[in-house]
């Protein structure tokens, strides 16, 4: 040895790849709620749908490691996880690169307390080996516990933002609410909210099952803005992987939806 | 193959570290394995070393520990080792292979989805060893 001798101890080394890894898409979009059940992953998976469709190459991380729904979503439950030398490969299909803990469990139930379900999404955020991407979707999971927490830290910085997701309920807004205020303490960039299950058309009559809040309330009271309305849509869930969804009042939503966020994350 | 990328990203890290301290050569780095994750130590070693060459890390030495996996059930308190329940996991993973890629290899830490606790059966137990690959200490100089 030569000159002065210096010893480290340092973090996890996955901390450094997780980095390294997300810097592969040119934008990350997380989707959060702090509130479970408002459609934070059928939004997510319909907004890469979206991008996909318009000629981006797009990646979906799940990170909801407890009550997974995007594989059902992206028709890709049955793939069982494989393993390269650039790490753990995602599902693939045109353009669409997907990650979940549901490959590596397949059906089984999801019992993790803290600091494993912390490990667990660092794996995940370290060992994926996605393609250049041109954005890379997260699906967050609810609440505001440990692992938003950590993923939070992740999505600080340049090209990184995050958009909540609520339903009209008072109920929803105030749990959102307190999340957004949470993530702009952390210093993680909030894109703006969007308003699930907003309203339902029934024989040309818009009927609001959540409640009939005015959007400008709801802006001041999130302290950011509403990015779109989205209405429910019943045969959503059947059409999500197939372009018909495009016909409805909700694919075109999307649509509009997703023209907003790019708009956004180009200012 | 997770081997390869494991050891990339303990090269990649060390390599970063390398600039950030201004460090002129790394020495000593050791590194401590949980034997639950079954990682082959030979292989590791190998592309640890193989993927050193050429960088500034080309010199150092690597000292890889095994650290014994433990178990402490949550429910009703007993302790068991990887030891005690390797056989039948890998099994159930396995089928009729001795070795394979399961879930435990590639994330340790999903233990807790494929294990249950010896004695009460119950799937929330601690893991209070011995897990996946951590760098303990990198000794260098300026």
């Amino acid at each position: 040895m030569s000159g002065p001798i210096f010893e480290l101890t340092i973090k996890d080394f996955k901390t450094y790849i997780a980095e390294e890894r997300l810097r592969r898409a040119n934008y990350v979009l997380a989707f959060g709620s702090g509130k479970g059940g408002v459609g934070k992953s059928f939004i997510a998976s319909l907004v890469a749908l979206a991008l996909r469709d318009m000629g981006f190459k797009v990646g979906v991380l799940d990170l909801d490691l407890h009550s997974s729904s995007i594989p059902l979503m992206l028709s890709s439950v049955s793939y069982e996880i494989e393993s390269s030398k650039e790490g753990f490969e995602p599902y693939r299909l045109e353009n669409l690169e997907v990650m979940s803990l549901t490959y590596f469990v397949g059906d089984r139930p999801v019992a993790l307390r803290g600091k494993s379900k912390d490990e667990v999404v660092l794996y995940l955020l370290a060992l994926t080996n996605w393609s250049k991407l041109d954005y890379l979707i997260i699906d967050l999971p609810p609440g505001m516990s440990d692992e938003v927490l950590n993923i939070a830290h992740y999505i600080r910085g340049n090209n990184r933002g995050i958009i909540a997701v609520t339903t009209p309920a008072q109920v929803s807004i105030d749990v959102v609410r307190k999340f957004i205020e949470v993530l702009k303490t952390l210093g993680t960039k909030v894109l703006g909210a969007v308003l699930n299950m907003s309203y339902i058309r029934v024989d040309g009559k818009i009927l609001k099952p959540f409640g009939d809040l005015d959007v400008a309330k709801v802006e001041q009271i999130l302290n950011t803005k509403v990015l779109a309305e989205l209405p429910l849509e019943p045969r959503a869930s059947e059409m999500l992987t197939s372009r018909r969804i495009y016909e409805t009042e909700l694919g075109r939503a999307i649509r509009k939806f997703v023209k907003k966020i790019l708009d956004t994350v180009s200012h | 193959m997770h081997e390869f990328s494991l050891a990339h990203g303990v090269i990649q890290t060390l390599i970063n570290l390398v600039k950030q301290n201004m460090l002129k050569t790394i020495d000593l780095i050791e590194i401590s394995v949980g034997e639950m994750s079954q990682i082959d130590i030979e292989l590791l070693s190998f592309w640890l070393r193989e993927l050193s060459k050429e960088t500034p890390i080309k010199s150092a030495e690597f000292k890889i520990t095994v650290e014994r996996s433990r178990y402490r059930c949550r429910s009703c308190g007993y302790e068991w080792s990887w030891e005690d329940v390797k056989n039948s996991v890998l099994k159930e993973l396995c089928e009729e292979e001795e070795e394979c890629d399961n879930p435990i290899h590639f994330i340790p830490e999903l233990a807790n989805v494929f294990m249950k606790c010896p004695k009460c059966r119950s799937p929330d137990f601690e893991i209070i060893g011995g897990t996946g690959v951590k760098i303990l200490r990198v000794v260098g100089s300026r």
